[in-house]
């Protein structure tokens, strides 16, 4: 469903993706892992183009890109294919969490009022904020402002959500709150790729699991393959320097 | 149009002829305004009982005076007062031995103490109370604390307030005029009386007041860069 | 003898006398500085819009405007308008030396403003952090509808407080409009010194109104801020 082919972007004289193919199935959860600085989130980003990528192609549902030459309609048909959940939450500031949840349903994709209302009121429910549809991002806490950066993903109904470290900002103690939330849309068969380094978590939800470093895919296969039997010395490295923070919890 | 550029150039040289008298009015106005505005911040921030409720109201009624009414005032008051007295008095100066530039230094004066006391107020507030209490619970008194930590931390912050605060009675200090002082307007202005050509005047009192403010700007930026210097090593 | 002196030299009751006569004027202020705020507000935004989005050769011209603006004092930059732009006008065959004071006066206090104000816009809007942007974008918002539904409204937040700064200054300044032989307070206040010889009591009735005003005006812009963060972000 969707097909990334040869995608490369530097930043200046830094190269940060050296030629990268993936490929996802309908209702496939892609998790990437890899070292800080290795290109995950870069990649997340020339997906919905917050980034431009120099050269590669892209296929998402009907829509076809070059993503260097990508039209600034192109570009509209993208996003309004995908949702993105980001690090730091960014909800917008001066909306409610249903007003931000309604925002892209109303604006982007003209949803009536009322029926934006009603998914957006869904959606709140669904990641365990019934009780927090009026607040401002100001009043709601870390965990909190996440799971409606989820909801406001999940409202679009895109044809995939790009997750990047979604938990990385958050206090320990409000992770498990919004890894519940993902595990649970994940089961729902939406298509999403995941950026975390929350690997037991990576272990649990992936379909499949890719190994990022310097810009390319080093290795990717089922969370088993990867994580008991991987086979480049890179792998084995990173995860090395992991597993202890993550074997037990298993 | 016939804008006359010879006539444009000779009032441009009488204006830097007197370009001095419009430093003058701006500089020692500032150098007292930093005094008696930082004592002023220093009490109203302490929240001194009476004396800091007192000065807020001073600060206030200046700084909602705008400059152009607070120099009539305290022309007509220094005028009026001074004949009072000598009559009063049967003295023999009268207020027309004084020389209106220290009126025009008096209503400066005041304006830019209001102005700068804010200033500086703001740059105290703007030290973090976190300051406050490290130096205290290390057991330096008040008067250190403000000297040793607070103050040399305010400064860099008040640098391009202050910046603003001189520029602005750089640009204030044009209405000298009224009181007949020369300044670098008035004299472009004086040659312009007999043939009305107002524009050139004008516009060559601008360039020179454009010149001057943004070599006081260049200043106070370097001034910024200097003292702010221990931020920089702080983070290595 | 000194109270009798004193009554000579500062006599309170003329203020109190002076400050009606004053008053019928204050319009004629309150207009100036109404309709400058609109040209500043509109042609900041303009400015700011130009220079944010690079519009080429403009960046230049404008921050040598905003400079100009910002290191002359407002006086200059009235007689200039004055003599300058009839003078500009005629050299194209238009005759605009019957128009009213008043306009002179206005594009001269409005694109004074403008020029602080493009900075002030300028800074708010780039002080929106980037995320608010991406974020709309990721949801497939256009250029043009994230700026007027998101940076915008949160940029109007942060510009307010130094808006409302500017417009008391544009208050303050609007004392020496007068100059120009307009009869606004202190135009009034001029005219009953002159025909009192008390023109220290005008003056000091002129500042009680400018005063007034201007903690009225500090007033209404703290409440407006206040009700609109409260609306905006709701905090
Ligand atoms: N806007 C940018 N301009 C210049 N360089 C950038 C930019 N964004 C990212 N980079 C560089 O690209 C490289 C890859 O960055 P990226 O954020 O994709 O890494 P990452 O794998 O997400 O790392 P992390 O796990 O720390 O989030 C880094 O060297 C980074 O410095
Ligand atoms: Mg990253």
């Amino acid at each position: 469903m969707i097909k990334i082919t040869d995608i490369h972007k530097a930043f200046g004289k830094n190269e940060v993706l050296k030629g990268i193919d993936v490929e996802v199935a309908k209702g496939e959860v892609i998790v990437i892992i890899g070292p800080s600085g290795s290109g995950k989130t870069t990649l997340l980003r020339c997906i919905n183009f917050l980034e431009k990528a120099d050269s590669g192609k892209m296929t998402l549902g009907s829509t076809q890109v070059a993503f260097k030459h990508a039209t600034s309609k192109e570009i509209l048909a993208i996003r309004r294919q995908t949702a993105m959940v980001f690090q730091s939450y960014n909800l917008f500031n001066n909306k409610t969490a249903l007003e931000n949840v309604m925002e892209g349903l109303v604006t982007a994709r003209k949803v009536p009022l009322r029926q934006a209302a009603e998914i957006g009121k869904n959606m709140l429910d669904k990641v365990g904020l019934a009780d927090k549809h009026n607040a401002y991002p100001s009043r709601l806490s870390g965990g909190q402002q996440q799971r409606v950066g989820i909801a406001r993903a999940l409202a679009l109904n895109p044809e995939v959500i790009l997750f990047d470290e979604p938990t990385s900002a958050l206090d320990p103690t409000l992770v498990s709150e919004v890894l519940a939330v993902m595990k649970k849309i994940a089961q729902e068969g939406i298509t999403m790729i995941v950026v975390t380094h929350e690997m037991s978590f990576a272990y649990d939800i992936a379909n499949r699991i890719l190994f990022m470093d310097g810009g390319v895919i080093v290795e990717q296969g089922t969370p088993k393959d990867l994580f008991v039997n991987a086979k480049e010395e890179r792998t084995k490295q990173f995860l090395k320097r992991i597993v202890p923070e993550w074997s037990y919890n298993i | 149009m016939n804008f006359d550029v010879y006539f444009m150039l000779s009032a441009l040289q009488e204006s830097l002829k007197y370009t001095w008298v419009t430093l003058l009015l701006a500089i020692v106005p500032f150098f007292f305004g930093i005094l008696f505005g930082t004592v002023i911040a220093i009490i109203r921030f302490y929240r001194v009982k009476v004396l800091g409720e007192l000065l807020q109201l001073f600060v206030v009624i200046i700084k909602g005076t705008p400059g152009m009414v607070m120099l009539l005032i305290v022309y007509f008051a220094l005028i009026q007062g001074f004949d009072t007295i000598s009559q009063t008095f049967h003295l023999a100066v009268k207020s027309k031995d004084i020389n209106l530039i220290y009126i025009a230094f008096a209503a400066l004066t005041l304006t830019a103490t209001a102005a700068i006391s804010e200033t500086m107020r703001g740059a105290l507030t703007a030290v973090a109370t976190g300051q406050y209490e490290a130096s205290y619970s290390v057991g330096l008194t008040k008067r250190q604390t403000l000297r040793r930590i607070i103050l040399p931390q305010a400064l860099p912050v008040a640098i391009p307030v202050l910046c603003s605060n001189l520029i602005g009675l750089i640009k204030g200090s044009s209405l000298v005029f009224m009181i007949s002082v020369t300044d670098l307007m008035n004299a472009a202005l004086i040659p312009a009386n007999t043939n009305y050509k107002y524009l050139e005047a004008y516009i060559a009192a601008a360039l020179v007041y454009w010149v001057l403010n943004v070599v006081v700007e260049n200043i106070f930026f370097w001034l910024e860069q200097h003292l702010s210097t221990y931020k920089r090593e702080v983070l290595v | 003898m000194w109270g009798e002196a004193m009554e000579g030299f500062f006599n309170i009751s003329l203020v109190v006398e002076a400050l009606p006569q004053l008053l019928t004027r204050l319009h004629i202020t309150l207009f100036l500085v109404v309709a400058a705020t609109i040209l500043g507000i509109v042609a900041g935004i303009i400015i700011a819009l130009l220079r944010i989005y690079r519009i080429p050769g403009f960046n230049q011209i404008s921050l040598l405007y905003i400079s100009f603006m910002r290191g002359t004092p407002i006086i200059v930059q009235m007689f200039i308008v004055y003599y300058g732009l009839p003078a500009i006008l005629s050299s194209v065959g238009i005759n605009i030396n019957r128009w009213d004071k008043m306009i002179f006066l206005i594009l001269t206090y409005g694109l004074n403003m403008a020029a602080f104000l493009a900075e002030i816009i300028r800074a708010a809007i780039v002080s929106v952090p980037i995320g608010q942007t991406e974020a709309a974008y990721a949801v497939g918002m256009t250029r043009l509808q994230t700026f007027w539904r998101i940076i915008a409204p949160q940029a109007v937040l942060m510009g307010l407080p130094s808006i409302g700064i500017n417009i008391v200054g544009l208050l303050q300044d609007s004392s020496i409009a007068f100059l120009l032989g307009i009869v606004d307070v202190m135009g009034k206040a001029r005219a009953i010194g002159a025909n009192t010889y008390h023109s220290l009591e005008a003056y000091v009735g002129a500042a009680v109104i400018f005063l007034v005003i201007t903690l009225l005006l500090e007033k209404v812009c703290a409440t407006i801020e206040r009700r609109l963060t409260m609306k905006i972000i709701g905090d």
